[in-house]
């Protein structure tokens, strides 16, 4: 099966992961190990004595030797993203940065407007973002305009586990957007919608909550495991016809009985 | 002298800042790395000083002024 490709580097998996809201940490790096993903996504607060610097988490992670892709979740600005995007890149080492820009408190809503400047920034200093947004197909094709090779529309807003609520204008980006790596980042809560997203043509599907929210964690994980490469075996294979008139698949030729009465 | 650190204020004594360099001093300035280590950061980290990410080979020759804002971040889980 093909590839995922972002920014160049290739992956096996389609499966991005967060490490947030897990049971425990040992539950974490189980349920990561078990997704089989290779990128997991990780985040920056002040450091605070209590925990240790989050020295176990850090040391957890390092562990799993997987690709990281951190964050700027919790930003309201240019500024504090632009930052945040800074501190990462230092701190991880790497110049992938998952850009969130929160535009609304309530909905968690990506500010369509402000994350384009942003983008634009952090590109020009770079960066590999991979930018968070809503499932407009002008914003994605303006980000995609500015050197984005990898755009993350939503499919709901983040924590609902409501699945793809505009499987039309997901697919509208998918089509206008060819050669762009496209990945459903929040909202998915099932894994058929895991499957739905990779019917539509998505490259890739990042989720948290769906797992780590789980009553069991590592057996949802195994789930989405198998739903992204069902999900994507299946888009390859292509699709039958869609029909509006019921078709027998078994030949009536050869029917017994057929106009003896 | 008074400033913040990961949004907590504080007021500290130059003498109590364990290797500030006093030959970058004017009166009140400290350099960020002895602020760093007063306050015990343990790595991994990253620095903003007020809102504007510094780059780890400028904590030496970074001065904190009177009411400076200090961030200091560590990993933390994120989705």
């Amino acid at each position: 099966m093909s590839q995922l490709t972002i920014y160049g580097d290739t992956f096996d998996s389609r499966l991005l992961i967060g490490t947030a809201l897990y049971p425990s940490i040992k539950v974490m790096r189980q349920a990561i190990e078990a997704s089989g993903s290779e990128i997991v996504t990780l985040s920056l607060r002040r450091q605070s004595p209590q925990d240790n610097g989050g020295e176990q988490f850090w040391q957890q992670i390092k562990e799993l030797n997987v690709t990281l892709l951190p964050n700027t979740a919790g930003c309201h600005s240019v500024k504090e993203v632009v930052n945040l995007a800074k501190m990462s890149r230092e701190l991880f080492q790497t110049d992938w940065i998952k850009l969130e820009l929160i535009g609304d408190e309530y909905s968690l809503q990506p500010d369509p407007f402000e994350l384009v400047k942003a983008t634009d920034i952090l590109l020009k200093d770079g960066f590999k973002v991979l930018p968070y947004c809503t499932d407009d197909l002008v914003l994605c094709r303006r980000l995609a305009d500015l050197g984005c090779e990898v755009i993350m529309p939503w499919g709901a807003p983040i924590g609902t586990g409501q699945g793809l609520l505009n499987p039309y204008a997901l697919e509208t980006i998918r089509h206008r957007l060819p050669d762009t790596t496209l990945i459903i980042d929040a909202g998915i809560g099932l894994p058929s919608h895991a499957v739905q997203a990779f019917e539509l043509g998505y490259d890739a599907i990042l989720l948290n909550s769906a797992v780590a929210q789980a009553t069991d964690p590592v057996l949802m994980a195994t789930a989405f495991k198998y739903a992204a490469d069902a999900g994507r075996i299946g888009f390859l294979a292509g699709r039958m016809p869609e029909k509006q008139i019921a078709q027998p698949s078994t030949p009536t030729m050869g029917m017994p009985f057929w106009h003896q009465e | 002298m008074k400033l913040f650190f990961n949004g907590e204020p504080h007021s500290i004594e130059l003498a109590d800042v364990a290797g500030h360099q006093r030959q970058l001093d004017t009166k009140s300035a400290l350099s960020l790395s002895s602020i760093l280590v007063h306050f015990a950061v343990k790595p991994p980290f990253a620095v903003a000083l007020n809102g504007e990410f510094v780059a780890n080979n400028n904590y030496q020759t970074t001065l904190i002024k009177e009411n400076d804002k200090v961030d200091v971040v560590s990993p933390i889980f994120g989705g």
